[in-house]
C-alpha cells in the first residue's frame, strides 16, 4: 500500500476563465509516495506547491483523476469525512505561523487529539496522558517541559518550528507534510530540525512529503522529485498531450 | 467541548476587545431590564394608586377628570356634591365606608384635602396598604389639625406642632390667606409613591368653618369647597377677618363636599350601586370604578412608556451590533488561525461553530454582567427610591418577562453572530491550509 498515490490528477482552479477554457494549475499523470518513504518535492513558489498539498490534504477537491491516501481514495469521502481524515492521518508543517500563540506549547501540540480520537488514542500510547505523551515528544525534539506551559506565540521561531513538528508527529499519523519548514530557521538550527524531523519519522515510520526549493536539503532524501517534471500544466496551453512524468516510481 | 474551550482561549486573548463587548452588553442589558423593572413597577403603582375604594363619586363630569382631581390633584371639580346626596349614599346599609374630600385650598403650592379621619382609616393605596404615620397620628375631627404627606414634610421642612395657614385657591402662593384659621400639623405620612405624598389633609369640620363668613354670613358657609370662587369673594373676604375670628374653631357642618369614596361591604354590589348613583334624581352625580378607570388612563400615560422600552431595545440591539462588528473586524487577522485549525482536522461547521460559541460567550458574560449590575443598583438604591420618591422597586427583577427578555436577547445576538460565522466559515474553506500573510 501506498502512503500517496496520485493519477491522471488535474485541478483548475473555479472561476477563473478570463479567455477561453479554464487551465489547470496541477495536471499530474502518475505519481506515488511509498509508506515510510521520505521524499523531497522540490519545486519554485507558484508551481502549484502549495495547491497540491491542499489536494492531498482533502482541503481541495481535484477536478479529474483521483487522490489515493493510506490506501483511501479521497474522492469517496464527503468533504467532513476528508477533515476527519486529515485529522486522522495527516501531520503538517509549515513554513510561518504553525501554532496558535493563545494556546499553551502543550495544547498546540495536542490540537490534533482534540479533532481526531484515533490521535489521541494512539498519542496514549506514547505516554501515561495525552499531556506526558506531549511532553515526551516535545522533549524528544529537545524542548523542555517547562516550556510546554508557556504560550506559543513566545517562543523563537527555531522552536516554534520544533513545536510544530511535534503537533504533527503526536498520535502518529501515516503521513507527515512539511511546506518549506525550515525556510525561516536559520542555517545551524536547520541541520537539527531536519535531523530531528527524520529520525522521529523513521521512528513512527510514517511516509514524508517535504516540499522545499531549497537543494541544500536534498540529501536528507530517499528521493527527490521536481515538481516542474511531474506537473504537466504549465505546457497545457495549446492542448498538447501530458508528456509522461520524467520521474517514475 | 473542545470548541468550547478554544472559543474562550481564543477570546482571553482578545481580552480587551471582549471585555469592552461583554461591557457594552452588560450596560446595555442593565438598562433593559431597569427599564422593565421600573416600567412593571411604575405601571402596578400607578394602577393602584388608589385601592380599596370601590366607587368614587362626585358631581356629573367624565370619569377620567373625576378620577384626575380626586385621586391625583390634576385639574379641578366643576361642581360640588351636596351633603345631603352625601349623606344618603354614606348611610346606606351596603355601605361600609365613606371618604368625603373637600377640594379647593392650598397651601404652599401643595393641594389641601378637607376630609375625616376616615381617610387615615380607610384609604388604600398599593397592595391593600394604609396610610402610615412616621410622625404623630391622625387628626380628630373637630379641632383645626392637619396631616401632610411624606413629600410636603420633606419640601417645606415641618415638623409637628407647625401651623398650617391654607390659602384659598389654588394659586402657587395664594394671596389670600386663612390667617385666622390656621391648622396645627399633627402627623406626617409616609411615603406613597402616590398624590397623597403631595397632600395636606385638613379637617373637613376646620375648613368648613375657616370658609364661613365668606359670603359674609357664618350661616352658608358651604359652597366654599369650590374652586369656582372669584376676585369679588377675595375682595370681600378681607372684610370679613375680624368677623370669622370669632367662629375660626367652631366645627361645622358643610353644605357640599367635592367628591367621595366607597368602600362596600359586598364587593359585586359596586356595579349596582353604580347604577343607581348614576340615576339619582334629585344630583346629577358621578360613581366610577376606580380600577377600570385607572386603566383607562394608563393607556394615556403609557405611550411615554412604551417609547421608553423601544429605546432600551435599541441600545441593546446596538451593543449587539457592536459586539458583531467586532467580531467581524478581527476575522482577517484569524484566518491563519483557522487555516492552522483546518490543518489539524477542523471541519468547515467547526469554524462556523467556534465563531458562534465566542458570540455566545461574548453575550452571556454580558447578560450575566448587567444581570448582577442591575442587582446591585437595586440593593444599593431602593430604599432610596421608596423613601425619596415613593417608587417603590422590588429587589426581585427576574420575572418571566425579564427572563423572557434575556433570552431575546441571547437569541438576537446568536443571530446576529451567523454573519461572522458564515464570513468564517467561507474563509476557512476558500483559504485552505494557506493563507499568505
Amino acid at each position: 500500500m501506498t502512503a500517496v498515490a496520485i493519477q491522471q490528477l488535474q485541478f483548475t482552479w473555479p472561476g477563473t476563465r478570463q479567455e477561453g477554457p479554464a487551465k489547470p494549475v496541477i495536471n499530474i499523470a502518475n505519481f506515488a509516495l511509498a509508506k515510510g518513504e521520505k521524499c523531497f518535492l522540490k519545486g519554485a513558489s507558484g508551481s502549484g506547491k502549495s495547491t497540491l498539498l491542499q489536494l492531498i490534504a482533502g482541503v481541495l477537491v481535484p477536478s479529474a483523476g483521483e487522490i489515493t491516501v493510506l490506501g483511501q481514495p479521497l474522492s469517496r469521502l464527503s468533504a467532513g469525512k476528508r477533515d476527519q481524515f486529515r485529522a486522522d492521518h495527516l501531520g503538517f508543517v509549515f513554513q510561518l505561523f504553525n501554532l496558535l500563540g493563545f494556546l499553551s506549547v502543550a495544547d498546540n501540540v495536542l490540537l490534533p487529539c482534540r479533532f481526531s480520537a484515533l490521535r489521541a488514542n494512539r498519542a496514549l500510547t506514547q505516554g501515561t496522558s495525552l499531556a506526558h505523551a506531549a511532553v515526551n515528544l516535545l522533549a524528544a525534539l529537545g524542548l523542555d517541559a517547562q516550556l510546554s506551559r508557556q504560550a506559543a506565540s513566545r517562543l523563537s521561531v527555531g522552536q516554534q518550528q520544533r513545536v510544530a513538528l511535534a503537533r504533527a508527529l503526536l498520535g502518529a499519523p501515516g503521513l507527515i507534510i512539511c511546506d518549506e519548514p525550515t525556510s525561516a530557521i536559520d542555517v545551524e538550527h536547520r541541520a537539527r530540525f531536519m535531523q530531528l524531523l527524520l529520525a522521529q519519522v523513521e521512528k513512527t515510520g510514517a511516509a514524508l512529503l517535504f516540499v522545499s526549493h531549497d537543494p541544500a536539503l536534498e540529501r536528507y532524501f530517499d528521493r527527490t522529485v521536481h515538481l516542474s517534471e511531474i506537473n504537466q500544466a504549465q505546457s497545457m496551453h495549446d492542448d498538447a498531450p501530458a508528456a509522461l512524468p520524467k520521474e517514475r516510481v | 467541548m473542545t470548541l468550547i474551550s478554544l472559543a474562550l482561549k481564543s477570546l482571553r486573548n482578545r481580552w480587551f476587545s471582549a471585555f469592552l463587548c461583554v461591557l457594552t452588553i452588560g450596560l446595555s442589558t442593565a438598562l433593559l431590564l431597569a427599564v422593565e423593572h421600573i416600567r412593571a413597577s411604575a405601571r402596578s403603582s400607578f394602577q393602584s394608586t388608589v385601592s380599596g375604594t370601590d366607587l368614587i363619586v362626585g358631581a356629573r363630569t367624565g370619569a377620567v377628570p373625576l378620577m384626575l382631581y380626586t385621586v391625583f390633584h390634576v385639574g379641578e371639580a366643576s361642581n360640588n356634591v351636596s351633603w345631603a346626596s352625601y349623606q344618603r349614599y354614606a348611610n346606606l346599609s351596603s355601605v361600609r365606608w365613606t371618604i368625603p374630600i373637600s377640594l379647593g385650598d392650598s397651601y404652599q403650592g401643595f393641594r389641601v384635602v378637607g376630609t375625616t379621619d376616615a381617610m387615615f382609616a380607610h384609604y388604600r393605596f398599593g397592595a391593600k396598604r394604609a396610610l402610615a404615620f412616621v410622625q404623630g397620628q391622625a387628626f380628630n375631627n373637630t379641632d383645626a389639625q392637619a396631616v401632610v404627606g411624606s413629600a410636603v414634610a420633606e419640601k417645606l421642612g415641618l415638623i409637628l406642632g407647625a401651623k398650617l395657614a391654607v390659602s384659598h385657591g389654588l394659586g402657587n402662593v395664594g394671596f389670600i390667606k386663612h390667617a385666622h384659621a390656621q391648622q396645627t400639623l399633627v402627623g406626617v405620612l409616609a411615603a406613597t409613591g402616590t398624590p397623597v405624598d403631595q397632600s395636606v389633609f385638613v379637617n373637613l369640620a376646620a375648613i368648613e368653618s375657616m370658609h364661613a363668613g365668606f359670603d359674609g354670613s357664618a350661616r352658608v358657609p358651604a359652597a366654599k369647597t369650590d374652586l369656582g370662587h372669584d376676585h369679588a369673594d377675595h375682595a370681600d373676604h378681607a372684610d370679613h377677618n375680624v368677623e370669622i375670628a370669632a367662629n375660626a374653631n367652631v366645627p361645622s357642618t358643610p353644605k357640599a363636599i367635592t367628591a367621595f369614596f366607597i368602600g362596600l361591604k359586598v364587593r359585586p354590589m359596586a356595579l349596582a350601586l353604580q347604577r343607581q348613583i348614576n340615576d339619582d334624581a334629585d344630583e346629577p352625580l358621578l360613581a366610577i370604578l376606580p380600577t377600570a378607570t385607572l386603566q383607562q388612563l394608563w393607556r394615556l400615560v403609557g405611550v411615554a412608556e412604551q417609547a421608553l422600552s423601544l429605546v432600551s431595545i435599541a441600545v441593546v440591539v446596538t451593543g449587539l451590533l457592536g459586539m458583531m462588528m467586532a467580531l467581524i473586524a478581527t476575522l482577517e487577522q484569524r484566518r491563519r488561525e483557522m487555516a492552522i485549525l483546518r490543518s489539524v482536522g477542523a471541519r468547515g461547521h467547526q469554524i462556523f461553530s467556534l465563531l458562534l460559541l465566542e458570540s455566545s460567550a461574548l453575550t452571556l458574560a454580558g447578560l450575566a454582567f448587567g444581570a448582577a449590575l442591575i442587582s446591585f443598583l437595586l440593593a444599593l438604591f431602593a430604599n432610596t427610591l421608596a423613601s425619596r420618591y415613593g417608587l417603590f422597586l422590588s429587589v426581585h427583577w427576574l420575572s418571566a418577562r425579564t427572563l423572557l427578555g434575556l433570552a431575546l436577547i441571547f437569541m438576537v445576538s446568536v443571530l446576529l453572530a451567523v454573519l461572522p460565522a458564515i464570513a468564517a466559515y467561507r474563509n476557512a474553506l476558500s483559504d485552505g491550509l494557506s493563507v499568505k500573510l
